[in-house]
């Protein structure tokens, strides 16, 4: 790999890294939910710091070009970490929908008991 | 014997009153609790000053969520009895009784109002009853029976299937994904005529924009239902 792109990938990962942590100083994000983001950002830099790594896992695995590996490994987390999400906002809006309902029927309650 | 009616209502500000009328007319041994979907209309105010009963839903659920809390409210309330009945006008309350007599006298789980038995009445547009006609080879190929009409919402109930909607409905388009999961969990449903209107007021849930994914996910939930 060219030596200029791995520096490029590298100080966007660092950068990315850096961006998650403020952002859970800034309690923007659960430690939670952040965790994922960083173990990705880890293991891409690991890769890009090693390349002799990263050659040898994309010959073994058939890729022409060590870079495509990567970009295809990083590709493929983000889309684990997107059906995760999709999972996620299924749960929440079922959880919302029970709330609403017991809501609804308790204010019904008790305006029924109040009207009697 | 409880029984109540399910009225799911979303800006019906038009409708609302003569459908509650209808209701108190022809079917008088009915109660009603008219779940309003968080309507941005006057829907609530009107039935507030008409001292109706309603349950209000802080939150826009859709229709399913809606119809899921009138359940709710008939097992907290014991109902034996609960019927889904549209606050749009398409439903007739004229024939509730005899539905709450065949579900009782046949000791069935469900009876669904059909438009297709007597073929009289609204019978909606051409589009709609090609799609109500696959939904209904459908729900025949998952569970061996056939239903005519498996799009109607006017389906009356008994107290093992208020237990189970109570618990679990779908949230969008619910019907024929519903009378799949009670017909898998080996319920007894039986149609029988019935005549609808023409919505009197208010826009129908499902316009063409949306006919494509309503296909799509519904066809998805009877598959998924059927083969649970």
């Amino acid at each position: 790999m060219d030596i200029r792109m791995r520096i490029f990938i590298g100080i966007i990962m660092v950068l990315a890294f850096l961006y998650v942590c403020t952002a859970i100083k800034r309690r923007v994000i659960d430690i939670r939910h952040a965790l994922v983001w960083l173990v990705v950002c880890i293991l891409l830099l690991i890769l890009d710091i090693f390349p002799s790594l990263l050659e040898g896992i994309s010959r073994l695995l058939g890729f022409a070009l060590p870079v495509n590996m990567l970009f295809f490994l990083g590709f493929l987390l983000a889309i684990v970490i997107i059906f995760g999400l999709s999972a996620k906002v299924s749960k929440l809006n079922e959880q919302v929908k029970q709330m609403t309902q017991d809501l609804a029927l308790l204010k019904n309650e008790l305006e029924e008991k109040t009207k009697s | 014997m409880k029984k109540l009616a399910i009225i799911p209502a979303y800006n019906e500000e038009g409708s609302i009153l003569k459908t509650v009328k209808d209701l108190r007319e022809n079917a008088p041994d009915f109660d009603y609790i008219i779940i309003n979907d968080c309507s941005t209309d006057d829907t609530q105010r009107i039935c507030e000053s008409h001292r109706l009963h309603v349950v209000n839903l802080p939150v826009n659920l859709g229709i399913g969520g809606g119809v899921q809390t009138g359940y709710q409210y008939a097992k907290t309330h014991d109902y034996d009895i609960a019927v889904q009945f549209d606050g749009d006008g398409q439903h007739n309350a004229k024939f509730l009784d005899a539905m709450a007599k065949k579900l009782v006298d046949e000791d069935l789980d469900m009876v669904i109002g059909s438009r297709y038995i007597e073929k009289k009445g609204f019978q909606s547009s051409g589009l709609r009853r090609l799609g109500i006609r696959y939904f209904s080879w459908l729900i025949r190929k998952m569970t061996g029976q056939t239903i005519t009409d498996p799009t109607s919402g006017m389906r009356i109930c008994n107290r093992d299937v208020i237990e189970i909607y109570a618990n679990d409905y779908p949230r969008d388009y619910p019907e024929p994904e519903s009378v799949t999961t009670i017909l898998k969990a080996g319920k007894k449903v039986r149609e029988m005529p019935v005549e609808m209107n023409e919505r009197s007021a208010g826009v129908s849930s499902i316009s063409p924009r949306k006919s494509i994914y309503y296909m799509v996910k519904v066809s998805l939930a009877v598959l998924m239902a059927g083969k649970r």
